[in-house]
């Protein structure tokens, strides 16, 4: 059975990637609801106060004020209601440990913010299609890395 | 009157004092009347008494009227009998002896015989003294005139010395029948031709086992039957040539004390002549010598059994003889063991002239001196020197120089015994040595020793021990010692002493104060040392002063405590520094990147072609930064991440990394040639960024227009086999090969490749950060593995990495 996307939601502090995630959605052939929350702490108030209308996925940046990407997946995966939630990191750093350790604990993608717009397009792109494949199946460990 | 009356009677006319006193006398008041009464007969017979110079004495008349001439005066000794018994009736005179001389009186009076009594012991007064008399006296009856017994007649003669000279006889023969009889020679003496014993002393009867009274007497043989064989020739030849006949030691067998023995005697069978005439018999003397004889020949026998011994013994001997030490024999340990040299050289020589070497050394004067003494002389662990025919050698002996004697006492040759044991001293050299090295060593490394009786409790320490725990040095009882310790220190020296007693060894630091108030560390060990049981009886160990390497090991803690904090702190700022580069660096790079890209692509139109031209020169430089700041990261994670070894198929890692690299690989063409690239425990990520720079190095380096080939082997290999100095030979190890066709280098730079930023060609040539093969070394490093280059400009490179299995 597969799942349509419709509501996409993103936790950065970073105002220029929240400019350019919202930019890049917006020029795909997508029809999403796109919010998105300036921290870790905002992210959990917000996730806390959807009851049942939760997004279909989550991007979340792991370097976040007051509360971090690390500290928010730890609490939504230990949420009754939260869990289900598929968090996709997304992320400027990548290192193999910290990327294991996320996989580990829960999070569906690891995406490394590119450098290129057309790239940031092509991977939210993937990204989203391979969710709506996956139907909640978590992904191996070669495919938990869409773009580093 | 008187006078003139005296004078007219002859037979008192002599000059004696008696005649004088019986002269004189008025014999009226007496039972015999005046002398002129007197009857003839009494005048014979009183004029012969005093004129005779024997001893005599006469009774008269029915009253036995005593009278008594001048020679038996000294009878009547100190007495006051003389004179005044002179005219005294007998029984007045006599009243002590009466009873024995009334009956004597009476039977001669009576008519009977004289009486004859011979030798009678009567001591009288004379010389001065009361001497024991011998008399030889009769009583003897004198007539009257009538011819009737009118009186007696005592007649004494001295024999005291025919007494004594008959005394003598007896005494003297007595003694010699005593002597014969008691002396220690069997004597006998037999007569005739059937030899029959007329005596036999005690010492004989004993020899031949008889009783006098059926020896003495009777035929010789009849009495010993069994010595007729031996005996009878012997002492027929004695009787016919009166000759005597001598024997030693002859064999008899004789039935004595229950049994048939063999008994050995000396004998003299001596001619007896009777007046010096014809032999009569035979004196016998025999001594026996059974004894003696079975002693000699046990002598004998153990004389050679003690040389037999000699001979066999394990324990060196010799026998030297004579004042110049003639080797009488020696045995064989002796030749073999001290000598060292072959019997032939030495037996019936002088000793001094095999040996010269002793001549020099003390043994000669100590064998001088046994000979000369006959006291024997022992010394222990005496040092020799004896020349052998294997050369000199230096012994030490315990040795013995024991007297030989004669049997006249001389001391005729010496009994040398020697025990060799020159390796126990030798041994005990060693020990001596090395305790006083150690001694040396305890001193040299300021050690105190201690010894601990687990029994008493009693503590020994040494001289410095005592200093070390503070005692002044002067020797203190084990409380005090512990009141010199540290009271915080109590416990860690209780606990330490539990230990010990469970693993038998000592160990512990604690601190001693010392009078003058100071602290010290000293450091304490012991070991127990236990008894056959195994119960602990004691131990032994050490103190030492460890004050001041306790002060540096303090100090150097507080540093070492110190750097790793500051290195914790530089760890820290490190990671920091990593999260900076990879997270805070990358970001505004990343965004120029992005807000280039994007204004390319949004404003391609308006912009011109230098302009364009720029905004591609900036995007080509942020490029380049991020590519350094993620290989530089690269670095440094190499050096700090952790190092995971698991098992991994290279084979698998260099698809992974093929994936990764699709997109360079397709771009250059390049074609990657691998082999069976094995399994070996590794780190997987770091072998994978290994394998990724290589490759990448190879396709960055390729010629221009050339296709780039990429030749990966692997091959596990013995040191040894590698020709590589820096391998161990006997380990194996994991050989992989990356060779390319690429524009390769110069040898001379072959070290110099691997350094950091260290590029061998411009930035617009070939990119290239400079870090990647620093990068590669340092996993190879990571891996215990050595790296090197070969190459050649234009023919291409190779890496060769050998890592250890």
């Amino acid at each position: 059975m597969k799942r349509e996307i419709s509501n996409v939601l993103l936790a950065d502090d970073d105002e220029d990637d929240r400019m350019l995630f919202a930019e890049a959605v917006a020029e795909l052939p997508l029809n999403l609801k796109f919010t998105t929350v300036n921290d870790g702490e905002a992210l959990m108030r917000f996730l806390v106060q959807c009851n049942g209308a939760l997004p279909c996925v989550l991007f979340m940046d792991l370097n976040m004020p007051r509360k971090n990407g690390f500290e928010c997946l730890k609490e939504i995966k230990r949420h009754e209601h939260l869990k289900q939630l598929s968090v996709v990191i997304y992320s400027t750093s990548y290192e193999t440990g910290i990327v294991d350790q996320l996989r580990q604990e829960g999070a569906q993608y690891y995406l490394r913010k590119p450098s290129q717009f057309e790239q940031l397009k092509q991977v939210i792109y993937d990204t989203l299609t391979q969710i709506e494949k996956s139907d909640g199946v978590a992904p191996t460990s070669e495919n938990f890395v869409i773009y580093s | 009157m008187c006078a003139k009356s005296v004078n007219n009677f002859q037979f008192l006319s002599g000059s004696g004092e008696m005649a004088t006193l019986t002269r004189k006398k008025d014999w009226s008041g007496t039972p015999v009347g005046p002398i002129e009464t007197w009857p003839q007969s009494l005048r014979t017979t009183i004029g012969i008494i005093l004129s005779s110079k024997f001893p005599m004495f006469l009774w008269w008349g029915p009253e036995l009227t005593c009278f008594y001439n001048d020679a038996y005066r000294p009878s009547l000794g100190q007495q006051d009998k003389h004179p005044s018994i002179l005219g005294m009736p007998a029984k007045e005179a006599w009243p002590e002896i009466w009873d024995t001389i009334s009956p004597l009186i009476n039977q001669v009076l009576a008519g009977g015989e004289a009486t004859w009594s011979a030798d009678q012991l009567i001591p009288i007064y004379r010389n001065g003294r009361l001497e024991d008399v011998y008399w030889t006296f009769s009583y003897s009856p004198v007539n009257d005139e009538n011819g009737k017994v009118a009186g007696v007649l005592v007649i004494c003669n001295e024999t005291t010395e025919a007494v004594a000279n008959r005394r003598k006889l007896e005494e003297s023969e007595r003694r010699f029948r005593n002597i014969v009889k008691q002396a220690p020679l069997g004597i006998t003496i037999l007569q005739g031709k059937d030899f029959i014993p007329l005596m036999a002393n005690d010492t004989y009867l004993q020899l031949v086992d008889k009783r006098e009274e059926d020896f003495v007497g009777r035929p010789l043989f009849q009495s010993l039957p069994e010595v007729r064989d031996v005996v009878e020739p012997l002492l027929n030849g004695v009787l016919d040539t009166g000759t005597p006949f001598y024997a030693t030691e002859l064999p008899v067998i004789l039935n004595r004390y229950g049994k048939k023995e063999a008994a050995s005697f000396n004998l003299v069978y001596h001619p007896y002549r009777e007046d010096g005439g014809t032999v009569e018999g035979i004196i016998v003397v025999a001594t026996e010598v059974t004894e003696s004889v079975k002693a000699r020949h046990k002598l004998t026998e153990s004389e050679m059994q003690f040389r037999s011994m000699v001979m066999q013994s394990p324990i060196p001997m010799t026998i030297f003889r004579g004042p110049d030490h003639v080797i009488e024999m020696a045995n064989t340990a002796m030749f073999e063991k001290i000598w060292r040299k072959k019997e032939s050289e030495i037996i019936g020589r002088r000793a001094l002239d095999v040996f010269p070497e002793l001549v020099e050394q003390k043994y000669p004067e100590l064998l001088r001196k046994v000979l000369t003494t006959g006291k024997a002389h022992q010394e222990l662990e005496s040092a020799a020197i004896v020349a052998g025919n294997d050369g000199v050698k230096k012994f030490y002996l315990d040795f013995e120089y024991a007297p030989l004697f004669e049997s006249d006492g001389s001391v005729s040759g010496i009994m040398i015994t020697v025990n060799d044991v020159t390796e126990r001293v030798a041994a005990r050299n060693r020990i001596k040595e090395n305790e006083e090295r150690l001694a040396v060593i305890i001193e040299d490394s300021e050690l105190g020793t201690w010894e601990l009786d687990m029994l008493t409790q009693e503590v020994v320490l040494s001289e410095r021990g005592l200093k070390i725990l503070g005692t002044d040095g002067k020797p203190a009882m084990r409380s005090e010692l512990l009141q010199h310790l540290h009271p915080d220190d109590l416990e860690v020296r209780a606990e330490a002493f539990r230990k010990a007693m469970e693993t038998g060894r000592l160990y512990y630091e604690s601190r001693f104060l010392w009078n003058d108030g100071s602290e010290h560390w000293v450091e304490s060990k012991g070991k127990m040392l236990y008894d056959n049981a195994g119960k602990p009886v004691k131990m032994i160990g050490t103190v030492r002063d460890v004050t001041e390497q306790k002060s540096f090991a303090r100090e150097l803690e507080r540093q070492v405590q110190q750097r790793t904090t500051e290195l914790e702190k530089m760890n820290a700022e490190l990671k920091s520094f990593a999260y900076v580069s990879s997270h805070d660096l990358q970001e505004p790079l990343r965004k120029i990147q992005t807000f280039i890209s994007r204004i390319l692509e949004r404003e391609e139109q308006n912009l011109s072609d230098s302009g364009k031209d720029s905004f591609r020169r900036i995007q080509s430089a942020a490029k380049r930064m991020q590519t350094l700041i993620e290989d530089l990261l690269t670095y440094s994670r190499t050096n700090t991440a952790e190092r995971r070894f698991e098992t991994a198929d290279i084979n698998k890692l260099l698809a992974q990394v093929k994936t990764d690299m699709h997109e360079e690989i397709l771009n250059s063409g390049a074609v990657i040639h691998a082999g069976d690239l094995l399994q070996i425990e590794t780190i997987p990520f770091q072998f994978k960024q290994m394998l990724h720079n290589l490759i990448g190095n190879s396709i960055k380096f390729a010629i221009e227009g050339v296709t780039p080939h990429i030749t990966i082997s692997a091959r596990i290999a013995l040191g040894s086999s590698l020709a590589i100095p820096q391998l161990a030979h006997d380990k194996k190890y994991y050989h992989l090969s990356v060779k390319d066709n690429g524009i390769g280098f110069d040898m001379q730079y072959r070290d110099k490749i691997f350094e950091v930023f260290q590029r061998l060609h411009g930035k617009s040539e070939y990119k290239g950060t400079g870090i990647g093969l620093a990068i590669v070394k340092k996993i190879v490093e990571n891996h215990a593995g050595i790296i090197t280059a070969a190459g050649e400009p234009d023919k291409g490179a190779t890496f060769d990495i050998y890592i250890p299995i």
